[in-house]
């Protein structure tokens, strides 16, 4: 119901029915932004840098975790992991600051060490990679859990199998583990594609700053500059409404694909 | 499946529902038309016990924003004001943003902070209907008309000849100076500076010096919260921040800042103090909002731009840490080309707030407002005595924040103002009266003159915004982000930041309907003397 707001000029105490329709006028507002192309770039360049580097994280550290036999070692390394995830990004980013700001410890460190210190937050060089580094700390250990309950549904007999076969422990994760966690990953490959367009705006938000707003900027903090700061719903509403239909186009695509190759799907 | 059809369908019925109820109440017709023109109903029956006044209030906080409700101050406020008062809070860095989702969705609190009729959006949500038509109010409660001034009332009426916003009054001169700490510069020898050349070559001293005698050499020379603290400081360029000024190619003609190529000077030089490490590295990085207050109260900066009313603050924590500390006040600095400072003065109304037409109870909301300015004016201005003021030889003087119990500390009174009357904006024998509550009475003249020097010269903003410009409206906030809010963000901050960058973002940004805003401005505003307002 609430699209409709993107074909109309929406006046907030008249609600949005009663506000007059202006037909395309607001998607032709938004096609001649000087900074749709931008932000739409950084937005996918941050997202695919994310699917890149962040999605083999977590299994990496399940299959990691999944090894550990002492258990008291693997419940803290879960616990401390899966912690982060907890803390906002308004907490999180403050630690990042603490860490990687001009006065912070890493500066710190360079500098007793005589080095020039280095103001991190403000080179759009490093600006990307910090994000993708940060968010990664941040998730990878709750992005872990799915693989850990799909580890633990793995039958212990084929282990057993593949050690009395002659298989060392990469060969019973090359042959073993992997295919039996080889539908989730694929089935979280599928919703993480469908998220593409939605490059972690709290993270962002917090993080960016006006000297690396050229490779920061993306779509979701141009809105809320625009459509909550400026007040221009309309204009929220179209690109809410353009990243919907092209998510959705993602899944599907990605979901046949992944069906095609005989893995299980979404539907 | 048949079931599971039908339960579909009743939840989809359930949605569509609430959705439509959702917009009708979003609506508000019915609110509209029950405020407008409803003359005010009698306040209390004779004889009958008064009846209590509730209304909800949001509005935002220049503090912390640690308001706890019901707290003591709150319980004393509200049973000697007979009231009930629903508050809620809006850091003011978070303002706009916040006050735009409430209000997108609908459910207006009774009395709300907005920027009022001088922004596009709240001139716009007035002829929806959203507000209460105050005219009838007005004349029924008049301490409430007398705290505003008659022009600005004048100022702020609508096109349709009601009034509706009232104004948060502020004092049009509020010098934000450089404050230094003055024991340091004399223990480094260095004269307070007169230019702002003098400036940089006292903060390159102080960069490469010792001053708090740590061992090491890292006092911040130079700190400040936001852009904006360096108001003053921009009109030793003649340069009046983030507002509009003769055309110095066509003096019949107003510019914005941003196409000011002073302005652009300022910046570069703010960019070079940056760069050579002479500004805070933290400046537009850091998110705390008081972080530049903060490194200078604990003594991590020699130096500041803040505003004039920190002076009490800044000397009573400082000499918490250091009894010998010292803090000066720079007189108005001239520029690089002799061009006198002064003071950037402002519309002396910074916000304000509305009442929903759906208020249940304006009429009590205006008992309330009339009773802070009449019977209770004393409790609104002064507080509890013996909490938040003490009377020293029949004078009521103000107890500093820092000493008071958690329940009377300013952030938690903050959120429970309303309206002060404009005659009490500058009051310098109250402001007095503070300075002796915080043991810096012997300070008083001194802050006093270095005030009155700022006030001396002026650079307002040229722009009146009570004419409403169109295409400002329709185009000024997407060319911002578009074209010169990258370059302006990045000029201090950015290596790669140059003038040629800010010159080549605003010709897009003038090609693009910039130029357009300023014709239109121009034209709608036949008066382009410079404003005065102070008288």
């Amino acid at each position: 119901m609430g699209l409709q707001i993107a074909f109309k000029d929406f006046q907030i105490f008249r609600g949005m029915w009663e506000s007059p329709w202006v037909g395309w006028k607001n998607f032709v507002d938004v096609f001649q932004s000087a900074k749709l192309p931008q932000v739409t770039l950084n937005t996918i360049a941050i997202s695919l840098y994310r699917l890149v580097f962040g999605f083999p994280v977590p299994i990496l550290f399940a299959l990691l975790l999944n090894e550990i036999r002492v258990l008291w070692f693997k419940r803290t390394i879960q616990t401390v992991t899966y912690f982060p995830h907890f803390l906002s990004w308004v907490v999180f980013s403050g630690i990042v600051f603490n860490l990687l700001g001009p006065l912070g410890i890493v500066n710190l460190v360079l500098t007793n060490l005589g080095f020039a210190p280095v103001n991190f937050l403000t080179m759009p060089e490093y600006f990307r990679s910090i994000l993708v580094v940060t968010g990664i700390a941040k998730e990878f250990g709750w992005g872990a859990i799915i693989y850990m309950a799909a580890l633990s549904g793995i039958d212990p007999q084929q282990y057993e199998a593949a050690k009395i076969d002659g298989a060392g422990k990469l060969r019973q994760i090359w042959h073993v583990t992997l295919p039996g966690i080889r539908s989730v990953i694929a089935l979280m490959l599928v919703l993480s594609l469908g998220g593409i367009l939605d490059a972690g705006f709290d993270q962002v938000f917090m993080m960016y700053n006006g000297a690396v707003m050229g490779v920061a900027d993306i779509i979701d903090t141009y809105v809320y500059r625009l459509g909550l700061e400026e007040a221009q719903y309309e204009m929220a509403t179209v690109f809410g409404l353009l990243k919907g239909i092209i998510g959705f186009t993602l899944i599907v695509t990605a979901n046949a694909i992944i069906r095609r190759m005989g893995e299980k799907s979404l539907w | 499946m048949k079931n599971k059809k039908m339960a579909l369908g009743t939840l989809a019925l359930l949605l569509l529902s609430s959705t439509v109820l959702g917009c009708t109440s979003n609506n508000g017709n019915g609110g509209a038309g029950a405020g407008k023109g409803t003359p005010p109903a009698e306040s209390t029956v004779e004889g009958a016990k008064p009846e209590v006044i509730k209304f909800s209030y949001l509005r935002p906080t220049w503090g912390p924003a640690t308001y706890a409700k019901g707290g003591a101050y709150e319980k004393e406020l509200l049973k000697q004001a007979n009231a009930e008062i629903e508050v809620s809070i809006i850091p003011v860095i978070d303002f706009d943003a916040k006050i735009n989702t409430i209000l997108a969705g609908g459910d207006l609190p009774d009395v709300l902070w907005a920027n009022g009729p001088l922004m596009e959006r709240d001139r716009d949500l007035q002829e929806q209907g959203a507000f209460l038509p105050i005219d009838d109010y007005l004349e029924k409660y008049p301490a409430v008309k007398d705290a505003v001034p008659d022009g600005i009332w004048e100022q702020l009426r609508a096109a349709d000849g009601h009034s509706y916003f009232i104004p948060n009054l502020i004092y049009p001169i509020t010098p934000a100076p450089i404050m230094y700490r003055q024991d340091w510069f004399e223990k480094l020898g260095i004269a307070e500076p007169k230019t702002v050349d003098e400036l940089v070559a006292a903060l390159e001293v102080i960069k490469n010096s010792d001053p708090d005698g740590n061992g090491k050499n890292d006092t911040i020379p130079l700190t400040a919260g936001y852009e904006w603290s360096f108001k003053d400081v921009a009109t030793a360029w003649e340069v009046s921040m983030n507002g509009w000024t003769p055309d110095p190619n066509d003096g019949n003609r107003i510019i914005p800042s941003i196409a000011n190529e002073k302005n652009i000077d300022f910046f570069v030089w703010l960019q070079s103090l940056y760069s050579k490490g002479l500004l805070d590295p933290e400046f537009k990085l850091n998110k705390e909002p008081n972080f530049a207050e903060d490194k200078f109260n604990a003594g991590m900066a020699a130096v500041i731009a803040t505003p004039w009313v920190s002076y009490i603050e800044k000397v009573t924590k400082l000499q918490k840490l250091d009894p010998n500390a010292k803090v000066g006040i720079m007189s108005p600095l001239a520029g690089p080309d002799g061009t006198p400072g002064g003071t950037r003065s402002v519309f002396p109304v910074d916000r304000g707030f509305y009442i929903s037409a759906k208020a249940n109870d304006p009429d009590g909301i205006f008992r309330y407002l009339n009773w802070t300015l009449t019977e209770g004016s004393d409790f609104r201005r002064y507080g509890v005595e013996g909490k938040t003021y003490n009377v020293v030889e029949g004078k009521k003087v103000v107890i500093p924040n820092e000493q008071r119990e958690a329940g009377y500390k300013g952030e938690q009174i903050e959120p429970l103002r309303f309206l002060d009357p404009i005659s009490e904006k500058l009051d310098w024998d109250s402001l007095q009266l503070d300075y002796e509550g915080a043991g810096v009475g012997d300070q008083f003249e001194y802050v006093k003159s270095k005030f009155e020097e700022y006030a001396q010269v002026d650079y307002p903003d040229w722009r009146d915004y009570t004419i409403a410009s169109p295409a400002d409206a329709e185009l000024g906030a997407r060319l911002w982000n578009d074209y010169m809010q990258p370059v302006v963000d990045s000029a201090i901050i950015s290596k790669s930041a140059t003038k040629q960058s800010w010159l080549d973002a605003l010709q897009k940004w003038s090609n693009a309907g910039g130029q357009k805003i300023i014709d239109e401005v121009n034209g709608l505003q036949m008066n382009k003397n410079k404003p005065d307002y102070v008288n």
